[in-house]
């Protein structure tokens, strides 16, 4: 009785060792990322909040301290933010609305069964891996006046004289909207094939043995299955068509005349060392244009989520 | 297996804490016992110059002295970012070749000549060659600048002769004002052939690169100041107006190079050096990359900015540039400040001013020892803008201002009178204003650095007429 007792006090102290190392391994696993978060994410944001109350142009013994006349002067004194905001959420709209019915129809089809699917899921990725700055830049040599594309719509008689892509705030637009739903159509179409493939085959075979059509079974079968995954995706590429930056400053640099500035790449060719042109950019201003801009996003984030559950419950 | 696990394992360790020991290289004064002074540059279109001046350094003066000059040019990335990790981790070099000036001071990193052995002295010998908010911060001395950046109309020589705008010798006859500029665009437009008079690289800076290089800066010989006027203090944007006027009849008779909105400085550079491009403005390290960046395909040459007439006009606009940087404080604390002193002084001195400017790294701000130089092989378009120091002048140090979210003008000028939504003049009064409030802004704020410590009743504008310059030709 007695070496069975000891036995399981014994057994019951290696248990408890293994899970107090198990969970070491754990926290010591997680540390990485929390402290990264503390570092990379949460400093920054203490830092820029920081300065957002101070009118700070980069040399610390200058600034001085305004309380919250930046946040007030964002509201109400700064027209061609509140423009690049319309700008943003003008391209966002088209973006989504060329990407995702495309995403949508390739990954519909890759996920059928035939040759070279493989070959076609890497042609289609491709894209995603090339830098933005590169792709922009071969955009606008490719939109250039003297650029293929004219070369190309004259050769086919479709214009008389070459286009000036870039001078027109629409075409400008278009440009960008295309080049970046190029960049980024490849990655939400793998996220909606994973999502496609996991919809059960035997689903579908139901529904074709019911006399649905290829419509029907989209709408009611495919749709309402993926959906879950298909909000996330939508959420990623909504925030990231409002996060558009990169494009912008190689494609337009915000032209022509600041009409095609998105809020981020507005805010980073005004108060971004390095990016503008300012000797003392106005960082601290910046800096409260910043928070300003991450609670808006927030916003909408949150209504986006509050929108699809209730969709999701509706439907 | 286990066995060769365990020596792999050893070896990997040992080279592991061997490359510990890498950072630890004697870095300093080891060089047989010399004093190193390093130097660290971005430039490296002067590197093979530079390097060559450290050497004949370390054979002569380097030698008497026990001290050993050390050129690095810095490749692929940016110095200033290198310069400031080297700062923080406390191995930048004695001289830096780029930074905030202002920030190094606040963060006590760097050193005022002033305070060298020798400082006063040197800064005495260059008293002209020093200026507020560029050399000179907080009553005290970072830099010298000994050379010059010069700018003027770069025009292709070939498109001239080919459209007869040429004098009775069969030279290309620039355009002297403004009114001839738009005449001239339009005389060199052939669209059949992709020739275009000029071209506007409206994208450079947001438009501000574009609108300081071909407006503002040219408008220095019209009124004698870049937007801030010394004696009044105030901004005075009036004499872009007939300047702009120009530009946008330019736009009107589409006798510019196309797609505007969308190039930048680089690109436009490029259409100049293809062949294609008749007129474009352009600054004196322009020599360079017309020489050997973007190999120009046509005969080129210099001629100064236009103005409105053919009278008497005030000096061109030019930057003044140092040929070393800022001292390492750390450095100075360290014992070594005599032997950078005697590497600054090499620098700075006429012979290698001279020198410099022979092997076509930079200009002297001295026109006096531009005139020295012998030398007739120096690359196309180099003596042209160096001979344009004599006709040129310093811009006047501008206060300091806060311009929160308001633009700058150049940037306005593209997004308000380039397309076409106000006139200039509703720019420019309204430009005025906003620098205006800046001003008093920045004023509110910081009550020790008064906009009115720049005023400068006294200020003198170089003036010169078209005879000066063909003189100098």
């Amino acid at each position: 009785m007695r070496n069975v007792s000891i036995g399981d006090s014994l057994a019951a102290k290696r248990q408890l060792s293994r899970k107090t190392s198990t969970t070491l391994q754990c926290y010591i696993m997680l540390a990485l990322p929390i402290i990264g978060f503390f570092v990379f994410t949460l400093y920054p944001i203490l830092w820029s909040f920081r300065w957002s109350l101070f009118a700070y142009n980069g040399v610390a013994h200058e600034a001085r301290f305004v309380g919250l006349d930046n946040f007030i002067s964002v509201f109400t004194k700064d027209a061609a933010y509140w423009t690049s905001w319309k700008n943003t959420i003008l391209f966002a709209v088209l973006k989504l609305a060329l990407e995702i019915p495309l995403a949508m129809i390739l990954a519909l089809i890759l996920n059928q069964r035939f040759k070279l699917t493989g070959f076609y899921r890497s042609v289609y990725y491709l894209p995603s891996v090339v830098s933005v700055a590169i792709i922009g830049l071969v955009f606008s040599n490719m939109f250039n006046y003297f650029g293929i594309i004219n070369a190309l719509l004259q050769n086919l008689g479709l214009i008389a004289e070459p286009i000036d892509w870039l001078a027109d705030r629409e075409k400008a637009i278009m440009v960008i909207v295309i080049a970046s739903a190029w960049n980024t159509f490849g990655v939400n179409t793998m996220y909606i094939l994973a999502a496609l493939t996991g919809v059960p085959r035997e689903v579908y075979e139901a529904a074709r043995l019911d006399g649905a059509s290829p419509t029907r079974t989209f709408f009611s079968i495919t749709l309402p299955l993926i959906i879950p995954v298909f909000q996330t995706v939508l959420l990623l590429a909504m925030l990231g068509s409002l996060s558009i930056n990169d494009f912008i400053l190689t494609l337009t640099g915000g032209g022509p005349s600041g009409s095609t500035h998105s809020v981020m790449s507005h805010m980073t060719r005004q108060f971004v060392p390095g990016f503008t042109e300012n000797a003392r950019p106005a960082i601290g201003y910046g800096c409260a244009m910043s928070l300003t801009t991450t609670v808006i996003l927030s916003f909408i984030t949150v209504g986006y989520k509050r929108l699809a559950n209730y969709l999701k419950e509706k439907y | 297996m286990k066995k060769w696990t365990k020596v792999m394992a050893v070896v990997l360790c040992t080279m592991l804490f061997v490359s510990l020991f890498a950072g630890c290289a004697d870095k300093d004064g080891s060089n047989g016992g010399k004093t190193t002074v390093s130097f660290w540059s971005g430039n490296t279109h002067s590197r093979v110059s530079l390097e060559q001046i450290a050497h004949e350094f370390n054979e002569t003066i380097g030698k008497e002295k026990n001290i050993y000059f050390e050129y690095i040019v810095k490749e692929g990335g940016s110095l200033s970012q290198a310069i400031d990790v080297a700062l923080q981790n406390g191995d930048a070099p004695d001289i830096l070749g780029t930074g905030d000036t202002e920030l190094m001071i606040a963060n006590d990193q760097i050193i005022a000549i002033d305070d060298l052995p020798g400082g006063p002295e040197l800064l005495a010998e260059h008293k002209d060659h020093v200026w507020p908010n560029s050399n000179i911060y907080y009553g005290k001395t970072y830099t010298i600048s000994t050379q010059a950046t010069t700018q003027g109309l770069v025009y292709n020589k070939d498109m001239f002769r080919a459209a007869g705008l040429v004098d009775e010798n069969g030279e290309p006859t620039p355009p002297e004002t403004w009114d001839e500029v738009r005449e001239y665009a339009k005389i060199l437009t052939n669209t059949s052939k992709q020739q275009y008079g000029i071209i506007f690289p409206a994208k450079w800076g947001s438009g501000n690169g574009w609108f300081n290089s071909d407006i503002l800066s040219p408008a220095m010989s019209i009124n004698g100041h870049f937007g801030y006027d010394p004696k009044t203090g105030k901004y005075d944007y009036s004499a872009t107006e007939e300047i702009m006027n120009v530009i946008l009849g330019i736009k009107e008779d589409k006798t510019f190079f196309p797609g505007a909105d969308s190039l930048d400085n680089d690109a436009a550079r490029a259409q100049f050096a293809a062949g294609n491009i008749g007129m474009k403005f352009a600054f004196s390290f322009d020599a360079g990359v017309f020489n050997d960046q973007f190999k120009a395909v046509c005969d080129w040459g210099v001629a100064p900015y236009p103005t409105l007439d053919k009278g008497e006009r005030y000096g061109l606009r030019m930057s003044s540039s140092s040929a070393l940087g800022t001292i390492n404080k750390k450095s100075v604390d360290e014992g070594k400040g005599e032997a950078i002193m005697e590497v600054i002084k090499y620098l700075l001195s006429d012979e290698i001013t001279l020198r410099m400017y022979e092997d076509g790294v930079g200009i002297p701000i001295d026109a006096d020892i531009i005139e020295k130089s012998t030398k007739t092989d120096l690359p196309t378009g180099w003596e042209d803008f160096a001979k344009l120091v004599a006709i040129s002048q310093r811009y006047p140090v501008t206060p300091s201002d806060d311009m929160g979210s308001e633009l700058q003008i150049g940037e306005r000028f593209v997004n308000e009178v380039w397309s076409g939504q106000k006139t200039p003049a509703e720019l420019i009064a309204d430009c005025n204003r906003v620098k205006e409030e800046a001003i008093a802004r920045y004023d509110a704020l910081h009550p020790e650095n008064q906009s009115s410590l720049y005023i400068d009743k006294d200020w003198d504008p170089l003036k010169w007429t078209l005879d000066d310059w063909k003189n100098l030709k």
